[in-house]
């Protein structure tokens, strides 16, 4: 069985100020083109901040504009305008978290390089088919492999495109100045560009801050989550005792210490309630 | 800056030639096969289709081998680094023949595709078959529109493979703990790791209500093992690489080992399109592939074996000749099983955090059931596994239950549907049917024009019945382990196992199985298929471990004939 001894040695709250720092992007205004090549307009960056905060809004923490969605899309855009594209960063490992010492199952002061700053080349399918998502049918030479039985595939940035258009001709005083209610109510007209601007929009919230999203971790943060934990990971083993030391602030075997930081609500109560009850037995 | 780091190709002796044998993929029955035959010293070319997340996976010096896989979920799991693109390789599905030509196009229990193969992804647990799974043929009878089938093998046949395999790739587990396990003529390697949380709580249910969990045997380091570390429970294993090689996946473990011999050359993002064959189609005389390039090569070897899954094995021999190469007996593609996955969520008012550790540690056999006996239908072992990360969370809230901006929010605080929740899931027995197949899709075409797979695929009553039955007991071991919620998700619409077995069913008849007892295809003196395509039945239990047993089995009867155990390398 695992030794439950308090001998990590980074806490949580350490580690929550780890995590910011080594995540330290620059937070650009959300309405402002981050430097090199953009596709992005500045009125299109402006109505995409305002439906990643109608994703994710801000209140005490930040929402999905500040979290830095609006440059996490950029970034994935204008992949292919980098060698290698920016669509699979490297690893094994962020500089977020130290290596575990050679022995007395505590982590060291050593801390690895940013793997995951270094983008991956791809081989010729994943070329295919990011460039197919991306540009879509009509922007790959020969189109998709199945538009003459499927239907051509619209890219994303298409989708991003005409989603923001279309908007904009709905809504000419700007969806700045709808409520939520009715933000969504004009989004359930544009299915395809509101699926794609949520998948976006979490993506860019919880995503690791490389990608460009998730400013300083604080996604992670907002749902009380380490992130990414190599190379030291929650547990260290020792040989010296012949088993295992667990960190006692993110416990494997053990319950979290302290109090739950946020409960259950009574919404949510009532909700999984509802749920549960509505399955089969 | 970004910079470019750009895996090697080609591994391996890059100097060879000749070959004695060329094996198409490199999963864990290819990779098991390969580490027999290079063990014995024959020449094998290994081609795969996917990347290579490796670099330097052919240096004996383990400070030198390094990987891409890490803990990162857009690219393992949103941006499929290493799954297949659904618009450039999808499959196609219906639920039956009359159903037309299709009803769904897009994912269809796809694999993983890389180096090492699917288990890259997997948390490898590593239970090993019962006794009574290599002979449901005889022991459940004729059962109306199943085939089920008595395996070439019997448990005692492979006990001793099974023996080796778990020493040479390293799994963990605790002596006795499954009364429902066979025989052992060896301890586990190393003892159980750290357990999860949740994992106990759900045990603790579970044996209130008199089952028997047990520590999940797993290929994963407890200890330092053969140059490794022991896994540190980082969190992000099922569904993702590991990025210490703490997880025995054929990569890190056989696949190495065969390259470490100096006996085999791996090309990857090497695709193979074609088996030629002579005129009389009584022997291969090549396969044929797209590189890197996207150019067509061939590439030639006295003996070759099929490693790419049940799947891709059978679409081959289509691609190959459109009666099916092998297919005398007019099996290949058929006999097609998946798990039958039950799944039963349960949700704790308080946090259990399943989302650290090793995705799974924890799980019982009492479901697995008796041959024949009514009140113990044959259903699977039953694994308590944890749920999503965070992007996944966030997807469910709003994909499953529609919740967007303050609610989503306040749920991502919460996490119910992370911190709060474990799933644990049976793989039940699936009963083989011979119309449930691959063939290639009429009109559907991947990147390269080529048709895709078709499968055809709908349950037997067999295995319904058996998730009726269990469906409710698991919903009560939740609830004794202290759920807040408890209930069973509908089952997939088209499943998601990625547990995929038979296509080349091995058996001593010529006339109702595609492949002998060696592995090799009764039609061919010079094709063999290896791992799960052989699997006459699916059993209830995961795998990994008895693909690499089968592989190893395969390997080793091609190197000795009459006396497989002799050519089993050491462990
Ligand atoms: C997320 C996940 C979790 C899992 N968890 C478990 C678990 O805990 N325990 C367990 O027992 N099992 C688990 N599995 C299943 C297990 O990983 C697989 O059953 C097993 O790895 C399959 O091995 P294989 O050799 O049959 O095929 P694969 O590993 O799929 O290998 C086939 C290889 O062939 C390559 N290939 C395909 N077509 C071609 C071609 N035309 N030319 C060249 N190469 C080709 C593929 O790229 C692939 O690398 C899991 C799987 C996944 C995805
Ligand atoms: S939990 Fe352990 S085996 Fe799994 S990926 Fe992390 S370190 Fe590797």
């Amino acid at each position: 069985m695992p030794t439950k001894l308090p001998v990590i040695g980074v806490s949580r709250r350490e580690f929550l100020e780890l995590t910011a720092l080594g995540a330290g992007v620059a937070v650009l205004p959300a309405g402002c083109a981050s430097s090199g090549p953009t596709f992005l307009t500045g009125t299109e960056r402006s109505t995409l901040a305002v439906l990643a905060d109608h994703v994710l809004p801000q209140d005490k923490q930040p929402g999905g504009a500040a979290l830095g969605v609006v440059d996490y899309i950029e970034r994935l855009m204008t992949a292919f305008e980098f060698t290698p594209p920016r669509i699979f960063a490297d690893g094994p490992f962020s500089n977020r978290n130290p290596y575990p010492a050679a022995s007395g199952g505590v982590a060291s002061t050593q801390y690895p390089a940013d793997a995951f700053v270094n983008f991956l080349p791809l081989d010729r399918v994943q070329e295919a088919a990011w460039r197919l998502k991306l540009y879509g049918s009509v922007g790959v030479p020969g189109g998709g492999p199945n538009d003459a039985v499927l239907g051509p595939q619209k890219g994303m940035r298409d989708i991003l495109r005409d989603g923001v258009a279309a908007l904009h001709a709905a809504v000419p005083q700007g969806i700045g100045k709808l409520s939520s209610n009715d933000l969504e109510l004009q989004l359930l007209h544009l299915a395809d560009f509101r699926a794609l601007m949520v998948q976006l929009t979490i993506e860019g919230c919880f995503c690791a801050p490389e990608y460009g999203g998730n400013k300083g971790g604080e996604g992670w943060q907002i749902a009380h989550f380490q992130g990414d934990t190599q190379p030291l990971g929650n547990t260290i083993y020792d040989p010296v005792l012949s088993d295992y030391r667990e960190n006692p602030n993110f416990p494997v075997s053990t319950i979290d210490p302290g109090p739950d930081p946020e409960p259950l609500d009574d919404q949510t109560i009532a909700l999984f309630t509802s749920i549960a009850s509505s399955q089969a037995p | 800056m970004a910079t470019t780091t750009t895996n090697p190709k080609i591994i391996g002796n890059q100097s060879l030639t000749q070959f004695d044998v060329l094996i198409v993929g490199s999963g864990a029955g290819a990779s098991a096969t390969a580490n027999v035959l290079t063990a014995a010293g024959k020449k094998v070319l290994m081609l795969e289709a996917g990347v290579n997340g490796y670099r330097n996976l052919d240096n004996s010096d383990w400070s030198k081998v390094s990987t891409n896989f890490s803990n990162d979920e857009l690219k393992l799991l949103f941006r499929n680094y290493i799954m297949p693109h659904q618009e450039i390789e999808p499959r196609t599905y219906r639920q039956n023949e009359s159903a037309g030509d299709r009803t769904y196009t897009g994912e269809v229990n796809s694999m993983p595709k890389t180096v090492g193969g699917a288990a890259v992804h997997a948390d490898v647990k590593t239970p090993r078959f019962a006794p009574n799974d290599f002979k449901l043929g005889t022991l459940l009878g004729p059962i109306a529109d199943a085939n089920f089938a008595d395996w070439p093998w019997t448990y005692d046949d492979l006990e001793p493979f099974y023996s080796y395999v778990e020493k040479a790739i390293g799994v963990q587990g605790l002596d006795g703990s499954d009364p429902f396990a066979g025989p052992r003529s060896s301890t586990y390697p190393m003892p159980p790791g750290v357990p999860m949380y949740a994992g106990q709580l759900i045990s603790d249910g579970a044996k209130k209500l008199g089952y028997h969990p047990f520590p999940y045997p797993t290929a994963v380091t407890s200890r330092p093992y053969k140059g490794r570390p022991a896994c540190n429970d980082c969190g992000f294993c099922g569904q993702y690489g590991c990025p210490i090689h703490a997880k025995c996946t054929p990569a890190v473990t056989l696949l190495r080992d065969a390259l470490l011999t100096g006996n085999l050359q791996l090309q990857s993002e090497t695709r193979a399109v074609k088996i030629l064959t002579n005129a009389s189609g009584t022997s291969v005389t090549g396969i044929q592939v797209i590189g890197p390039d996207g150019k067509l090569q061939t590439f030639t070897a006295d003996r070759y074996v099929l490693g790419m899954s049940p799947i891709e094995d059978a679409r081959l021999c289509f691609l190959s000749s459109t009666a099916g190469i092998g297919n005398s007996s007019g099996m290949v593609g058929r006999n097609l099983t998946f798990h039958f996955q039950t799944l039963a969520a349960g949700i704790w008012n308080q946090r259990v955090h399943g989302h650290r550790g090793r995705t799974v540690t924890h799980g019982i056999s009492d479901f697995r059931g008796t041959p024949g006996d009514p009140n113990h239908p044959m259903g699977g072992v039953v694994e308590f596994g944890a749920p999503d990360n965070v992007i996944g969370e966030a997807l469910d809230y709003f994909n499953q239950i529609g919740l967007i901006g303050d609610r989503l929010k306040a749920s991502m605080r919460q996490s119910p549907l992370r911190d709060h929740l474990m799933v644990i899931t049976m793989h039940a027995e699936d009963a083989p049917q011979v119309t449930n197949r691959v063939d290639l899709d009429p009109a559907v075409r991947d990147l390269d024009g080529l048709p895709v797979p078709r499968i055809t695929y709908s349950n037997h009553k067999f295995e319904l019945d058996a998730r009726a039955f269990y469906g409710p007991k698991m919903v009560e071991i939740l609830q004794m382990a202290g759920t807040q919620w408890a209930f069973v998700a509908p089952a997939d619409p088209i499943s998601i196992s990625r547990h995929v077995f038979g296509t080349l069913r091995a058996g001593t008849d010529s006339t109702t199985s595609v492949c002998d007892a060696t592995g090799k295809f009764h039609d061919l003196d010079n094709l063999y298929g290896t791992g799960s395509s052989l699997f006459p039945t699916s059993s209830g239990y995961n795998p990994y471990l008895t693909i690499t047993t089968v592989g190893t089995h395969v390997g080793a009867t091609m190197v000795s004939p009459d006396s497989p155990l002799s050519a089993l390398p050491a462990a």
